[in-house]
């Protein structure tokens, strides 16, 4: 499920790089952004907690309308039990140009990266997981490369939710961290 | 500064405002675990309420005995169900004897023998709805160390013990059960399976009994030690010999003819019952660190060694053993298994109960090429007992039981499922 849905966004990525390479094309040179088009904005980052920081990867390919961006997004997320991420994101960009803030977010589901162990493999540290929610939202600036491309800049707060059950009980854990995030949009 | 500088320089800012604020966002973790608080009653009090009442439901079984037409089955510390069986495709459910504490048991007669903690007491079921306690061998099991030593004086009106537990789901922060509760409730607190963290349950009955029944004696194994109750006169068990076996690992014990088989953590004891009031050991066998159960016949013993939580090692297989010197038993063949438990034996059907992988039935009238005849699947059994056609399972979802009148064609008769909590 977690790879075909990886695989799709990559396939929306390339798809996204071909129409821009249309919208170059019929745009010329001058640069000037259409009302709509495609994005992939694909980011690196940081997440940093409570009790530990750890890094983030991101895909987000969707939808822009003028200076609003709809898309679906799938990741990595490595701070303290390691999930993918599977969230729609919203974006807002200030001004209708390519150097603009915008504010961000999202919010979805997870799968867990991390393998359950039954009792029979591990005894008294049997332990099962139950992946929960996933959100996200913040600030960030895009600074505009080349033709169409853009370098996204963002910090804000992210959040991860889910169970651990274990022979003690249950742990139910909502991870609150601020995010910071390098990328590019195209 | 150039644009591109202030960029940068917003950048870097930022990311030091993360990294070094990240540690004002507080994660919030939430444990939930199950507690059993105990109930406590007077010792006059609990003996009082030692008799039968109205049927309950299965719960949480242990160990079975088989009597007549009745099933006794043991609900982890709290007592015994008494089950009507004149119908194996109906069973009954017409009783249920209030002991808390219990873990093992045995039948003779109209006298059924039962542990409460650290009391042997013997019942009177001639009326199987109306069981009375008759007789109390005080502090006999003093392994079931709770009762023992809360009772300190004696006297039976002075000490409470613990006569049930409540059960209760438990939510707290994470960090407040890391400061207040997790060194003082571990122990209470419950597995997956609703059993405690330290039970004194050695096993579930049939091959993984610690009480058995040999003539006019009852015989018991505590952890370390092998216990011999005159009872010529049936309501007043007494204990005449007790014989430390050096070895804190004893879980089972098993009679054949003049002999009982002693399984332990580490290996198998022959005693002989020349002298019935003071078994003499007569050999041993050892074996790989492992929970095992042993049944044995004239020529063989049959023992499981298995992995797990309280079991440790890593074996989980079969052995049979060649006892016709019981003074020297000696390994004829292992066979591979699964998560092995109970076994019983009935003619040449050896049936073994195998964890996640069912039940299973062989052939075993040569023990060096045993046929796995059938394997009854969708079980996860404890332990079995086989007799007259009839194998009567535990599983953790219920109690069983099968017709092995053509092996070739095993029907279930029955089955009592368990009612969760």
């Amino acid at each position: 499920m977690l790879k075909q849905t990886i695989l799709l966004l990559f396939i929306a990525g390339c798809c996204t790089k071909a129409v821009h390479a249309q919208e170059a094309a019929a745009a010329g040179t001058s640069g000037k952004l259409k009302n709509w088009g495609f994005n992939s904005i694909n980011l690196v980052g940081g997440a940093a907690g409570e009790n530990n920081s750890d890094f983030t990867l991101q895909t987000i390919n969707g939808v822009r309308y003028k200076t609003w961006f709809l898309g679906l997004g799938a990741g990595l997320d490595a701070y303290q039990d390691k999930t993918y991420p599977l969230f729609a994101s919203l974006r807002k960009s200030l001004f209708r140009k390519r150097n603009t803030p915008f504010v961000y977010a999202g919010g979805g589901m997870q799968v867990m990266g991390e393998k359950d162990l039954t009792e029979k493999e591990g005894g008294w540290n049997w332990h099962l997981y139950d992946a929960g929610g996933y959100y996200e939202a913040g600030i960030g600036y895009y600074v505009g490369i080349g033709k169409k491309g853009a370098v996204s800049m963002s910090v804000g707060y992210t959040r991860k939710d889910y169970e651990k059950t274990t022979a003690s009980g249950v742990y139910a854990y909502q991870l609150n961290r601020y995010a910071m995030q390098l990328g590019y949009r195209f | 500064m150039t644009r591109i500088n202030q960029r940068l320089l917003l950048w870097i800012a930022s990311a030091v405002l993360t990294i070094t604020l990240g540690g004002c966002l507080k994660d919030n973790c939430k444990r939930t675990y199950t507690l059993y608080l105990p109930v406590y009653r007077t010792v006059a009090e609990v003996r009082a309420q030692m008799k039968s009442g109205t049927p309950q439901e299965v719960k949480a079984p242990g160990k079975l005995y088989i009597y007549n037409n009745y099933i006794f089955l043991n609900e982890q510390q709290k007592g015994i169900h008494i089950i009507d069986n004149t119908n194996p495709a109906a069973p009954r459910n017409i009783a249920f004897i209030n002991i808390p504490g219990n873990a093992d048991l045995a039948v003779k007669g109209n006298i059924l023998y039962a542990d409460a903690y650290t009391d042997l007491v013997a019942f009177d079921i001639s009326n199987p709805q109306a069981v009375v306690a008759k007789t109390f061998v005080d502090g006999v099991f003093p392994h079931r160390a709770m009762y023992y030593y809360i009772r300190g004086n004696g006297n039976p009106d002075s000490a409470k013990v613990v006569a049930e537990w409540v059960k209760r789901d438990t939510t707290v922060d994470c960090e407040t059960y890391e400061r207040l509760y997790s060194s003082f409730y571990l122990a209470n607190a419950a597995d997956k399976s609703g059993s405690y963290a330290s039970p004194n349950v050695g096993g579930r009955g049939g091959s993984m009994a610690r009480f058995t029944l040999m003539n006019n004696f009852l015989y018991t194994v505590s952890n370390s030690d092998l216990n011999s109750f005159d009872i010529s006169t049936a309501l007043s068990p007494k204990l005449v010999s007790k014989k430390n076996l050096n070895n804190w690992g004893i879980e089972t014990i098993f009679p054949f003819r003049d002999k009982l088989f002693i399984g332990s953590t580490t290996g198998m004891y022959i005693f002989n019952v020349n002298s019935p009031a003071s078994p003499e050991q007569q050999g041993t066998f050892s074996h790989v660190r492992s929970c095992d159960p042993v049944i044995a016949d004239d020529n063989y013993a049959y023992v499981t060694l298995r992995s797990g939580t309280a079991c440790q090692g890593f074996t989980n297989q079969l052995e049979v053993l060649n006892i016709t010197n019981p003074s020297s038993p000696a390994l004829v063949k292992t066979y591979p298994m699964t998560n092995p438990h109970g076994l019983s034996k009935d003619n040449q059907f050896l049936f073994i109960c195998d964890g996640s992988d069912g039940v299973k039935v062989y052939d075993a009238a040569n023990v060096n090429d045993l046929k796995l005849l059938k394997k009854i699947d969708g079980i996860n059994a404890y332990d079995v007992i086989a007799y007259n056609n009839r194998a009567i399972v535990v599983g953790d979802d219920g109690l069983y039981q099968f017709s092995y009148a053509n092996v070739n064609n095993i029907k279930l008769l029955s089955k009592i499922t368990l009612q969760k909590d």
